[in-house]
Parts: C-alpha cells; sequence; structure tokens
C-alpha cells in the first residue's frame, strides 16, 4: 500500500510539473496528460452458507455506513399467471409493508426511520431484490430487519388493499404522461401485448390477487438457495460474516423449482403505429426493434456503435435531429442487451406535432447512416476513446464493483468480462462498426410508434406506412366501487321505502315465508336455443331449491342456506364453493328480503338519481349489503316497480356483468311479481316466462334434506 | 453439530459487541472537514477541495450563482437559454475558422436584429420586409453554420473521458457537472476556464428551436409540468419565482445575442463562482490550475442580490386545471428564504409532516385512509435564496379527489399545529438529518454538489457540516410555532387537476 502511495506521489509530482503556466493561445488538444495514477482495484471477499446463499462482502471505511443489496436470482412478473398480472410486484411490495411474524409493517416503518435507515424489497420481470442501508453502529437491526421481511412475511390484508389501492391508482394515471404511454405501447410491439415481458396490469388482474398467490409466490422464489447478497461499508468482514449468518443462517433451503424465463420469438417487420393524445404539444415517437443478449460476441462493437448512433453529445442522433435541425430536445438511440431475453434497439424523438414525421424521418436517416456511411475519425474517437478514457469509472464506487461481481457469477460471465470487451473495444476500425451495423440495426423492419394529436401532424402517418391505431383506453373495472354522499344514502332510504310500497307494502314482504314458482325458461345462445321446464322453491331468507327438467332428466340443485348440492340420475354431488358464493350472493340480492327491511335497512342503499336502463328512463338505487354485495337496482320512474338490476357475477365466460330485466308485473299473495324476466351475461340470455308463483303456498320440504354424504 | 453451532452464536454474539463498541457517537465530521480545503484567485473565484484518493478519479461542479430569478423582462428563460449556450465552445472550440465565423456571426446578429425591430412593431409590422428578411436571415445562417465544428465542446470533454456531463438551471443558480480521471484534471480546467471567459454564441438561434422542445416536453405535454406553472404563477406575484423558468414561448423567441451576452458579461464574473472538486487531487495542484486557467478572468464586484420580495399574502389563491389526466394536488405556503434562522425548523416541520411512512401525512392520507398513493412534503420550492414556499404534494387514489386530499392535509396541519411532537419522534427527525448527511457525502458527485451549493447559498461551505447542530437545537415547540406561523389559510396558494372527461 505504501508503495503505491509513493508512485502515485511521482506521479502527481510530473502533474504539476506539466501545469507550466502561459496559457493564453494554448489548444486544450495540446493539454499533455500524465499517466493515470495506478491504483488497486478493491476485490471483495465471497462466502457461501450452509443453505446456498452467496455472499459477497467489502470493507470501506470513508464514512460510517453500512450497505445491503440482495439479489433474487430467478424471481419476476414472468411467473405470474396472465390472471394475475401485478402479482409479483406486489408481493415484491408487501413483503416489506405488510410486516412479518414478528413485527407489523408500521413497526418495521418506525424502527427504521427512527434511526435513519432504509429496507426496501421488489419484484421486477426477471429478479427480485432487496436493499438496505443506514448508520453503521445500527448493523444488527438493519440485517435483523431485512431477514425478517425476506424470511417471514406475512402479508397482511390491511397492506395489501393499500398495494392494490396503489396498483390501481397507476393503472388510472398511466395515460397522463406521453413518455409512459409510449414505454408501454413500444415494449408492446418489441415482445407481444401478452408477452410477460410486455403486458400490464389492469383493474381486473390486480382485482383477482389473493393473499394466497402471494404467500405461494414468496415460497417459490423467495429460498436462500436462489438469493445472493452484497454488503459493502464500515464494518469488519468478520464481524459482518458473523452477523449475516446470524440471521440468515438457519434459513433451510427451499425446495420448489423455479421455471427459467420464457424465450422471445420475434419476426422482423416494419410497422407504424398511433395512439392519440389530445393534450400535447409535442409527439413521443419510439422507433425500433428487438435487441440481444449478453453474452453476445458483438457487445463491444455495438457499444460504440451506440455511441456514435445515439449516447452522446457528438452522437449522429443528437448531432442532426437536435443541434443541427433544432427538431428535439430529447432525441437517441441504443441498441441494448438484457441478461435472460433480449433487450430492444431503441431510437427516440420527442418533436413538436408539427414535425412529427420529419422529426421521424430524421431518425431513420441516421439509422440508416450507420449501415452506409462509415464512422469518421472523429466518430471513432468519440465511441472508443470516450469508452477507453471513461473506463476506470468503472470502478469508482465500491457499491458499483460488488453489484457488479454478484451480477457476472450468476450470469456465468468471467470475472475479467469488462477487461475483455476493454480489449476488444480497442481494437476495432470503423468497418467492424459498419459490419456490426448491418448485423444488429434493420433500417427495413423498424416498428415506429407516434403518441401525440394527429390533427397537428405535419403529415399524415400514412404518409410512413400503413398506421394502425392503438386503443389505449383503460378498460374500467366491472362493477364501480360503492360510493355514496350522506344525501344520497338518505335519499336511498326514502325511495326503498316508496319502492316496497308500490310492490305491496313493507309489512306484506314481512309475512312472506315462501315462494314457490313454475316456469319456463328459453336459454339463448350462440348456438342456439333451448327451452326447459323450471320449479322453483324458496324459503326465506336464504333456501332455495330448482328442479330443471332437461332432455337428458331431471337435475336437482340445492342451497339450504349454508350448504348445497346438485342431483341428477340418482347420484348426489356437493355445489363447488364458487357456485355457493354466488347463491349466497343471490340470496343478498332477493327482493323480497330487501323490502321487507325498507323500514329498517340492515344493508347501505343510496339514491343516484336518474339513469339509463336498457335503453330506457330509469332510477338507479346502488346497494351494499352487510356480507360486502354490491348492485344496482333500476326503478321505472313512474311506477317504481324495478325494470331490473345490475351485478358483477360469474358467467360463461368468467366473472362479468349480468344485467336482469324484469317485465309483466302481476299481484301474487298481495305483493307485485314480474312474470316475464331477461337475463343476459356472457354472451348468454335466458328469458323466463312463469307460469304459476305461490306465495306462501305449500311445499316438498323433503326437497331440503341433505343426501347422505353431503 | 452442537458444538459449532455453539461457537457460531458466541461468534454472532461478538460481532454484535464489536459493531456496537466501534459505535458512531463519537463520529462528528472531522475526518471528512479535515480533508476539505478551500482557496479563493484574486479575482473572486472560490474553489473547494475535498481530496478522496481512493480511485483516480474526481468529480466537478461550478456553480454560477445566477438563475431565473435574474432572467430581464421579456426575456424570461434567458439564464436557462445560456446553460444551453455554454455547450458550444469557444474562439478555439467549436469552430473550423474563427475569423470567419465571427464575420458570419456579425452580418446573421445584425439582420436578426433588424428582423426583431420589425417583428416587435406587432399587428404593424411590414409583412413584405419581414419575408425579405427571413430568407436574408436564413441564408446567413446557412453561411455561419458552415465555420461551426457541431458539439465540439462536448465531444472533447466525452472522448478524454468526461462521464455524467450536464448542466442545470434554477431560479437560484446554474451548475455545470461531470467527472474526469484524475489524470485530466487540467482538462476540466482549461475547458471551463474557456466556456467562462471566451463564450461564443454559435448556433444559438437553432437551440432556441431545442429550448422551445423542451418548454413542450417539461411543461405543454405534461400535466404536472402544466400545473407547476400555474401554481407558481398564482404564488407569486412579484417575485420572480412566479415566472416560467424555461420562458414563456414569446421570450424564447425574443432573446438574441446582445442582451444574452449582457446578462454574461454581468453575471458569469469570476466573483460569482464557485467551483467544488471532489477526488484524486491537491489543493496545490488545484490551486496551480486554477490560477493558470481561471486566473485570466478580471475582478469584477459580485452582482447584487435581488431586492423584490413578494408583499405579505392576504388571501388563499387557487388554481385548478380542468384536465382529462388524473388529479394531483399542491399546496404552498410562503416563507422565508433557507438562509432565515427558522429554517432548521421548517426542515424538521417538512420530515415529520410529509417524508417518509411514517410521517403524519402518509401515515392518514396513504396508510390509514387510503386516499393517496404519495404524499409528500419539501421544506423550500421551488428556489432556496429568496423567500420561498413550503410545499406540500399528493397524488390522490383512484377515484378520490384533490379535494378530498386537500381536506385531510389541513386536518393533520392543525392536529401539528395543536400537539407538540413526542420526543420519540423529535429523535427521530435528528438521526434521521444525519444519516442523510452521511448519504448525500457518499458519492465525490454529492460531495462536490454539497459543497459548492452550501458555499454559494451561505457563503461558507462549513454550513453543510453545521446543518445537524442547527437540526440538534429544534425543539418541538419550534416546530409547533414554525406550523402556526406559516401553515396557515391566508398564506397559501393550493394548485389541482380536477378530471373531466372532456379538457375544454
Amino acid at each position: 500500500m505504501k508503495y503505491i502511495k509513493a508512485i502515485a506521489v511521482l506521479f502527481l509530482c510530473a502533474f504539476v510539473v506539466a501545469a507550466v503556466p502561459a496559457w493564453g493561445q494554448k489548444k486544450v488538444q495540446d493539454i499533455k496528460y500524465p499517466t493515470l495514477n495506478p491504483f488497486e482495484i478493491p476485490k471483495p471477499d465471497k462466502v457461501t452458507l450452509d443453505n446456498g446463499i452467496t455472499l459477497y462482502i467489502l470493507e470501506d471505511h470513508t464514512l460510517p455506513r453500512l450497505n445491503l443489496s440482495v439479489q433474487i436470482n430467478k424471481c419476476g412478473s414472468y411467473l405470474e399467471p396472465a390472471t394475475k398480472i401485478g402479482l409479483a410486484s406486489m408481493t415484491g411490495s408487501v413483503m416489506r409493508t405488510g410486516g412479518t411474524t414478528t413485527m407489523t409493517g408500521d413497526q418495521i416503518d418506525e424502527a427504521l426511520e427512527s434511526i435513519g435507515a432504509y429496507v426496501e424489497t421488489s419484484i421486477g420481470t426477471v429478479s427480485g431484490g432487496a436493499g438496505a442501508n443506514g448508520l453503521s453502529d445500527k448493523a444488527e437491526t438493519i440485517v435483523k430487519i431485512l431477514a425478517d421481511i425476506l424470511r417471514n412475511p406475512v402479508f397482511s390484508e390491511d397492506k395489501i388493499t393499500l398495494e392494490k389501492t396503489s396498483e390501481k391508482s397507476s393503472i388510472s394515471r398511466r395515460n397522463d404522461e406521453p413518455m409512459s404511454i409510449a414505454g408501454r405501447e413500444f415494449t408492446k410491439l418489441l415482445y407481444g401485448a401478452t408477452s410477460p415481458y410486455a403486458r400490464t396490469t389492469e383493474y381486473a388482474t390486480i382485482d383477482a390477487i389473493t393473499r394466497d398467490d402471494m404467500i405461494m409466490f414468496h415460497k417459490m422464489c423467495v429460498q436462500p438457495n436462489n438469493m445472493q447478497i452484497a454488503v459493502w461499508g464500515d464494518f469488519k468482514k468478520d464481524d459482518i460474516v458473523a452477523l449475516i449468518k446470524k440471521y440468515f443462517g438457519d434459513w433451510a433451503k427451499g425446495q420448489m423449482e423455479i421455471p427459467a424465463p420464457p424465450k422471445v420469438d420475434y419476426a422482423f417487420h416494419p410497422s407504424v403505429n398511433h395512439a392519440e393524445k389530445g393534450d400535447v404539444t409535442q409527439s413521443t415517437v419510439f422507433i425500433g426493434h428487438i435487441g440481444g443478449v449478453f453474452g453476445d460476441p458483438d457487445y463491444a462493437a455495438t457499444t460504440v456503435m451506440n455511441t456514435i448512433l445515439g449516447q452522446a453529445f457528438g452522437s449522429r442522433l443528437f448531432r442532426n435531429v437536435r443541434t443541427k435541425l433544432g427538431l428535439a430536445y430529447a432525441a437517441g438511440g441504443a441498441y441494448t442487451f438484457n441478461f435472460d431475453y433480449p433487450g430492444g434497439f431503441y431510437s427516440y424523438v420527442m418533436t413538436k406535432s408539427e414535425s412529427t414525421v420529419k422529426g421521424t424521418r430524421a431518425v431513420i436517416e441516421q439509422i440508416k447512416s450507420m449501415q452506409t456511411t462509415p464512422p469518421t475519425a472523429e466518430e471513432m474517437k468519440l465511441g472508443k476513446d470516450g469508452f477507453l478514457n471513461s473506463f476506470v469509472f468503472n470502478f469508482d464506487s465500491k457499491g458499483e464493483i460488488i453489484n457488479r461481481m454478484m451480477t457476472y457469477e450468476y450470469y456465468k460471465l468471467p470475472p475479467d468480462y469488462l477487461q475483455q470487451i476493454k480489449t476488444a473495444v480497442e481494437k476495432l476500425t470503423p468497418e467492424d462498426i459498419m459490419a456490426v451495423a448491418k448485423r444488429k440495426l434493420n433500417p427495413d423492419n423498424l416498428q415506429i410508434l407516434v403518441v401525440g394529436k394527429a390533427a397537428d401532424f405535419d403529415e399524415p402517418l400514412a404518409n410512413l406506412g400503413q398506421t394502425k391505431e392503438i386503443d389505449i383506453t383503460i378498460p374500467q373495472p366491472k362493477t364501480d366501487q360503492f360510493a355514496a354522499s350522506d344525501a344520497e344514502l338518505a335519499k336511498g332510504k326514502e325511495t326503498l321505502a316508496k319502492v316496497a310500497k308500490a310492490c305491496g307494502g313493507v309489512a306484506t314482504f314481512k309475512k312472506v315465508k315462501s315462494v314457490s314458482t313454475d316456469a319456463k325458461a328459453t336459454i339463448n345462445t350462440p348456438q342456439g336455443a333451448m327451452t326447459l321446464d323450471i320449479s322453483k322453491v324458496e324459503v326465506l331468507p336464504a333456501m332455495v331449491a330448482e328442479i330443471v327438467k332437461t332432455p337428458m332428466g331431471t337435475q336437482t340443485v340445492v342451497f339450504d342456506g349454508t350448504s348445497g348440492w346438485m342431483m341428477a340420475g340418482g347420484k348426489s354431488m356437493k355445489m363447488p364453493s364458487g357456485q355457493m358464493d354466488e347463491q349466497k350472493k343471490d340470496a343478498s340480492r332477493n327482493s323480497v328480503i330487501l323490502f321487507s327491511k325498507a323500514d329498517q335497512p340492515d344493508f347501505k342503499v343510496a339514491d343516484k338519481g336518474e339513469a339509463d336502463f336498457e335503453g330506457k328512463k330509469a332510477v338507479r338505487l346502488d346497494f351494499l349489503t352487510a356480507d360486502g354485495s354490491q348492485f344496482s337496482m333500476y326503478l321505472d320512474p313512474t311506477s317504481l316497480l324495478p325494470s331490473g338490476m345490475k351485478y358483477s357475477g360469474q358467467t360463461m365466460a368468467g366473472p362479468g356483468e349480468v344485467i336482469e330485466t324484469y317485465d309483466a308485473y302481476k299481484p301474487f299473495g298481495g305483493i307485485m311479481m314480474p312474470t316475464k324476466t331477461v337475463q343476459k351475461a356472457g354472451g348468454m340470455d335466458v328469458s323466463v316466462d312463469i307460469v304459476k308463483i305461490d306465495v306462501n303456498g305449500k311445499y316438498d320440504e323433503t326437497l331440503f334434506k341433505k343426501p347422505e354424504g353431503i | 453439530m452442537m458444538k459449532r453451532n455453539v461457537t457460531l452464536r458466541i461468534a454472532a454474539l461478538l460481532a454484535v459487541l464489536t459493531v456496537l463498541s466501534g459505535g458512531l457517537a463519537a463520529f462528528d465530521f472531522s475526518t471528512v472537514k479535515s480533508k476539505i480545503n478551500e482557496f479563493t484567485l484574486d479575482n473572486g473565484m472560490k474553489f473547494i477541495v475535498a481530496e478522496d484518493h481512493s480511485a483516480p478519479v474526481i468529480s466537478f461542479v461550478l456553480i454560477a450563482d445566477v438563475g431565473g430569478a435574474n432572467d430581464p423582462k421579456e426575456y424570461y428563460g434567458l439564464a436557462h437559454v445560456f446553460e444551453h449556450m455554454a455547450f458550444k465552445g469557444t474562439d478555439q472550440i467549436g469552430t473550423n475558422n474563427f475569423k470567419a465565423e465571427s464575420g458570419a456571426l456579425a452580418k446573421l446578429d445584425a439582420i436578426y436584429a433588424e428582423m426583431r425591430t420589425e417583428e416587435k412593431k406587432g399587428f404593424l409590422a411590414d409583412s413584405t420586409k419581414l419575408a425579405a428578411l427571413k430568407d436574408k436571415f436564413k441564408a446567413a445562417q446557412d453561411e455561419a453554420e458552415k465555420f461551426v465544428v457541431p458539439n465540439e465542446f462536448p465531444n472533447i470533454i466525452e472522448q478524454e473521458g468526461g462521464v455524467g456531463l450536464n448542466a442545470g438551471t434554477s431560479w437560484d443558480n446554474t451548475s455545470y457537472y461531470y467527472s474526469f480521471p484524475s489524470n485530466k484534471a487540467e482538462l476540466w480546467f482549461a475547458m471551463e476556464a474557456g466556456r467562462f471567459s471566451h463564450p461564443v454564441l454559435r448556433q444559438l438561434y437553432k437551440e432556441k428551436e431545442v429550448i422551445k422542445e423542451e418548454r413542450r416536453m417539461r411543461t405543454e405535454s405534461s400535466p404536472i409540468g402544466r400545473l407547476i406553472e400555474e401554481a407558481l404563477g398564482a404564488a407569486f406575484i412579484s417575485q420572480p419565482y412566479g415566472m416560467p423558468l424555461v420562458g414563456p414561448m414569446t421570450d424564447i423567441n425574443n432573446i438574441d445575442p446582445e442582451t444574452a451576452l449582457a446578462f454574461f458579461h454581468k453575471y458569469y464574473v469570476a466573483s460569482n463562482l464557485t467551483a467544488a472538486l471532489s477526488g484524486d487531487i491537491t489543493p496545490q495542484q488545484a490551486e496551480a490550475l486554477a490560477k493558470k486557467y481561471f486566473g485570466v478572468l478580471p475582478k469584477v464586484p459580485k452582482p447584487p442580490r435581488l431586492i423584490t420580495e413578494d408583499p405579505k399574502q392576504n388571501a388563499e389563491r387557487r388554481v385548478n386545471i380542468f384536465d382529462k389526466s388524473q388529479p394531483f394536488l399542491l399546496i404552498g405556503y410562503h416563507r422565508p428564504a433557507a438562509t432565515d434562522p427558522q429554517s432548521p425548523a421548517l426542515d424538521a416541520l417538512a420530515d415529520c409532516l410529509g417524508q417518509g411512512r411514517t410521517s403524519l401525512l402518509y401515515t392518514d392520507l396513504v396508510k390509514e385512509k387510503k386516499i393517496a398513493t404519495q404524499v409528500s412534503s419539501f421544506a423550500t420550492f421551488p428556489g432556496e435564496k429568496y423567500p420561498t414556499l413550503f410545499g406540500i404534494f399528493a397524488i390522490p387514489s383512484q377515484g378520490v379527489t384533490a379535494d378530498s386530499c386537500e381536506k385531510e392535509v389541513y386536518t393533520e396541519v392543525e392536529k401539528i399545529k395543536n400537539e407538540p411532537l413526542s420526543p420519540e419522534k423529535l429523535e427521530g427527525i435528528k438521526e434521521r438529518a444525519k444519516s442523510n448527511l452521511i448519504n448525500q457525502l457518499a458519492s465525490r458527485t454529492g460531495m462536490a454538489q454539497q459543497l459548492a451549493s452550501y458555499q454559494v447559498l451561505y457563503g461558507d461551505w462549513r454550513k453543510l457540516f453545521k446543518t445537524l447542530d442547527d437540526i440538534n437545537a429544534v425543539t418541538a415547540a419550534d416546530i409547533q410555532n414554525a406550523a402556526k406561523q406559516y401553515l396557515n389559510r391566508e398564506n397559501r396558494t393550493v394548485a389541482t387537476i380536477v378530471t373531466v372527461e372532456k379538457a375544454n
């Protein structure tokens, strides 16, 4: 160490001597630079724990800090089902916020912030991780909390709700900033809209995520044998290793197999795409195609090519599109590499709406020039010298050194990979750059995405090629959340009382014990219609038996309020739990019960005023029942008889909106009942013509006798 | 097996003991401070050098104590334009024939002046004359362009291994920064002294088009950008903090070489420049190079500070943007400049009110009521040098309006006025301040930025280390008093985005 210092001093002397005065006319190009002071690149130590955690350690005593970074190797949104997009990222957040078996999330916040420390976790597309830092005298608290979060998260429901709120808010905001639209939609063009590398969260996919999903996802990915930890800062190596062993050492290896990230199948093709954004004065244009994977022998040449094309003040895109044409503040581009799946070739320009097509053409021209005009000596200097002269900045921070080592080891790149790239860059010629541009860039097959206000464009985008309109409308949540003002709630009660009166009166409804119905049901499917005879017995509050006569024989479906079963051909089976939930919700929507409680409702009801229902004027009542069931009832504004209902339920096409319409009211036992109803859901219509209704009549009580074995 | 476990446990225990005994209580920044030196050139330019020889690199930050607040009327955006022009080179860099280029530029600028004179007649301007001038201008511009070596100035820096090359303009000041391998230290002095002693305003007219695109990107096409412009415009009625930093389109258009150079000669003087270097260089080396290159700058007195301050605000001010984009809430309360003695109390107030997950606003609006996904408070916005705003912003949850968040923010603000902070909360503020300061100093760039900023703002970089003492002296009553004094209805400006299906 002493020796190195001595050499350094020697060089510094030379350096000062070289700085003779008399500037004036001296050109900066004439400055003689001393050799770079030699320095020792710090080498992190590596320790592997028995459970498979690889630990990298680097001491740094400059400041009293401690830093940790955890890499969860195989983990990411590529592992989540298409119906639950957002699961990986939510698991990554709630792991930290939802608390552990020993501390609530709020207690963790308090513990960390009271000592100025930071621990955060996240899960991305193909990997996950955690980061922590704080003052080194708080090392134990930090390591302990970090381990607890990774090992024992409990995913509390409250913080799941919070994270869902946040995820849904992000969805609602995703079309506000043009850059966020462009980034998202261009990624879809590269990997396909449903690819795990491009797909986006939607209200429905966030709603579908449960706590159990997160627990399973965490169990699958966050295991010690799928994890590396880097730690650097002000400590002694042995101390920190002991501390990490104390909190991570007894964590048993995980057993679950984790699939590798899927391959990308990209077919080169040109395309022009437009997403309309009416509130901007500037278009955001992305142009490019698929990119490469690390380990590619062209990596060094591509890096230099990127600098010349669009990664420096002196690059062709910056020089021409910005400096020379004054068409943009932001213009650039790069061919990028990823570790697990191909990166992208992205170039971009943000130019006023009135120069959209001009700006786009200017970028394409520069991309093409990479294959036709060899780099000048000046450009080669920019690309090569810039890389070589700034090489030392790869080693100027301890965090960079240790994190890079961790990444290289996991992806099995040689430890001297950077040095190899440097050697390769040194040898590059202008011909090499032209050749790599020909291999990597495909100017005939560029995909173009323009986010902007089409009415203000200089030329129609069609002049660039057949243009596809991208609809960025955000699919709305299936049902609105129940929300009502105090006034709407007060009016809701009043209206409900009027409706109950119009239908026969609360007192009459309170006397109803059972309703037996015979009906003809016609099921209209895209394949044709089918008519069935149905007899139904409802015993209030929640028992219901349905006997359906089908061409294949009689089927009986019974729900006794707590359990349900189905019988056909002398055999019986338990009702699936999903259908049972639907039955319970059905019972909560039963208007006989709702009206019987109109004087003292145990549910919330809001009068939302005039609304459109199936093409007719109506008054809308929104309901929220004690068990959380939500639905809207639509009333005929004159008679106040219900015209129908809307709610979300199970349909033939999965969860979706169900619409029921009611017609042809007739009195039965003092109450008004519709004799014609239609239920529309998931592309299937069921219309029911009621033949007979018997209120409080006799019914076969044996229907509700639970069969053996249910 | 058993035995090994016991040994491990003992080892772990010892480890903890050692870690704890090496405690931080004694860390008083004296080691850090002892490596920081300063010197001032005869012309008044100030240098601060933080030595760190752990890697052969140096981070440089140069701050000119001039910003958007100094923009002259009809030329709003000039400070920012000049920042862009500082990348255009000198009489030596950026040209293939400076003599010929100066001639071409003089001709071009004369035509431009003539054209602007005509244009400024407004509706009385002679359109035939203007059209002819525009053609002449175009031809002269093409002529001048022949002598330009585009982007040579940044190219030299990047070729020689400079990284992180950029600059930034705020209302308060303009900073220029990048890092070099330490053997290129002399180049930094040569380049920076060059651009601030012999600037050439080449390609000014094209750069103005670039800056208009910057305005379209940052302000016009971004909902938050639009809101901030409206909010500041409403909050300040006299002070230049209320003027658009990037300028309105008219003023960007209006900027001419004469005004830009006058601005340069007034504000880019040695006594108004401060540089901080952090890395592999000694103060002696730095001083020798500084004298050699920056010594040529003339000795001119430092330009005075601005006098104008906003009158006391007497009414709440509101701006609502009716927009298709999602709701947003921004509240600003007038407060004194960062150099005011009450500043530490306001910093502490900002911390406990809205910084981090345990802050009052976050706990209430995000965690408990779930009506916002983000809420934050900041001690100073948009500047620090002059009386400024204490800011609060909230991003409402989906389906929640800015109004609902606003009401809840006020409830929490009232709480902090009425209940003194617990001793634990107060202690937390102090711990975080210490940790934040150490984090800021952890990178060379961070160190150089902080030293230069504190030197420029307070006239002494040592103030950076004194901030901890200042925060430690703050009491719960100080925080409460600051809240009572400033976070009031008559002292605030509220800006919201109200979501509507169709804008306008």
